[in-house]
């Protein structure tokens, strides 16, 4: 059993998420290099790593992929998909679409979004048990350099991932119109719906060295 | 709060900001490396204007045709623990 992770708060998530830089800095990696192997290859239209990331004690799965013609997304190299499961999730649970993190052809995270149902298939549900599904998922303890990365980006930026659930439902239900929204959800026309642009430098600021002036203007 | 501990402070609030933007961006800037270009998809049998990209449906299960495009899982996917279907049926856990 996992022991009280440091990775759930933002602002240890923020910490962790610098710890991880830095040592695949010092490998001259990042998180997409750390998944292609050296040399590195990727292939359009396939799924990195070909059996998907299983981490957060296999509550939480991954993989990144690039799209080809005709879905390519501009200004992207490609993109992580995160999914959670809809119960036990050693009981075959059903994946459910969390969101996904683009990265630009540097290997840096620019903008988390969400997509319709069609997309990826599998459960759709809403904020608050996605919101439930990745704090818990987000307690248990990295295995690997990446699954830090990953695990600290999203317990970084859950706060912001609840906003972008919500601004996804928001946006859903706008795009329906009256109509049911099972129909909506397999609407071919609705790709993505709410995004959110990364600033990681002014965001991990904003995090790491806020509480430390704090602290400190508690101490004079 | 006298001004002695005002100036402490204030010096104290840049400092630590400096070394915390210094650090990350020196961080950030070290995991700057160009990703490999995508190698063209390999060619599948199905083509036509609803191929999509990260296939996962049965005809091409790592191919180009897909109704979910990006998937978790798929009938003919690698998974052995993909019992949900991904029909266009399926909202188990939708909004209606």
């Amino acid at each position: 059993m996992a022991s009280t992770s440091p990775y759930a708060p933002p602002v240890a998530a923020a910490a962790s998420l610098l710890q991880s830089l830095q040592a695949m800095g010092e490998a001259r990696s990042n998180a997409v290099l750390e998944l292609l192997g050296d040399p590195p290859v990727i292939q359009q239209g396939q799924r990195y790593p070909a059996d998907k990331l299983r981490f957060g004690a296999d509550w939480l799965r991954a993989y990144y992929h690039c799209h080809a013609e005709p879905w390519p997304r501009e200004g992207e190299h490609g993109h992580f998909h995160f999914f959670l499961p809809l119960g036990d999730k050693d009981k075959q649970p059903q994946w459910a679409h969390l969101a996904a993190l683009s990265i630009n052809d540097e290997g840096q995270p620019q903008r988390w979004f969400t997509v319709n149902n069609w997309v990826t298939g599998g459960p759709w549900l809403g904020r608050q048990d996605l919101s439930a599904a990745l704090t818990r998922a987000l307690t248990q303890r990295p295995q690997t350099l990446l699954e830090q990365w990953l695990l600290a980006m999203l317990g970084m930026y859950a706060p912001d991932l609840a906003s972008l659930l919500q601004q996804r439902d928001q946006d859903l239900h706008r795009a329906a119109q009256g109509q049911p929204l099972g129909e909506v959800h397999q609407d071919r026309d609705i790709y993505t719906l709410a995004t959110q642009d990364i600033h990681l430098a002014t965001d991990l600021q904003n995090l790491l060295t806020a509480p430390t002036t704090k602290r400190e203007a508690i101490n004079c | 709060m006298s001004e002695h501990r005002l100036k402490r402070q204030q010096s104290k609030l840049i400092m630590g900001s400096a070394i915390g933007l210094a650090t990350i961006l020196v961080a950030i800037d070290h995991t700057r490396h160009s990703l490999p270009t995508p190698e063209p998809a390999a060619i599948s049998d199905s083509t036509g204007e609803e191929e999509m990209p990260c296939g996962l449906d049965s005809e091409s299960p790592c191919g180009m045709d897909a109704e979910t495009p990006c998937g978790l899982d798929a009938p003919c996917s690698m998974d052995s623990e993909s019992p949900c279907g991904m029909g266009e049926d399926e909202t188990p856990c939708g909004l209606d």
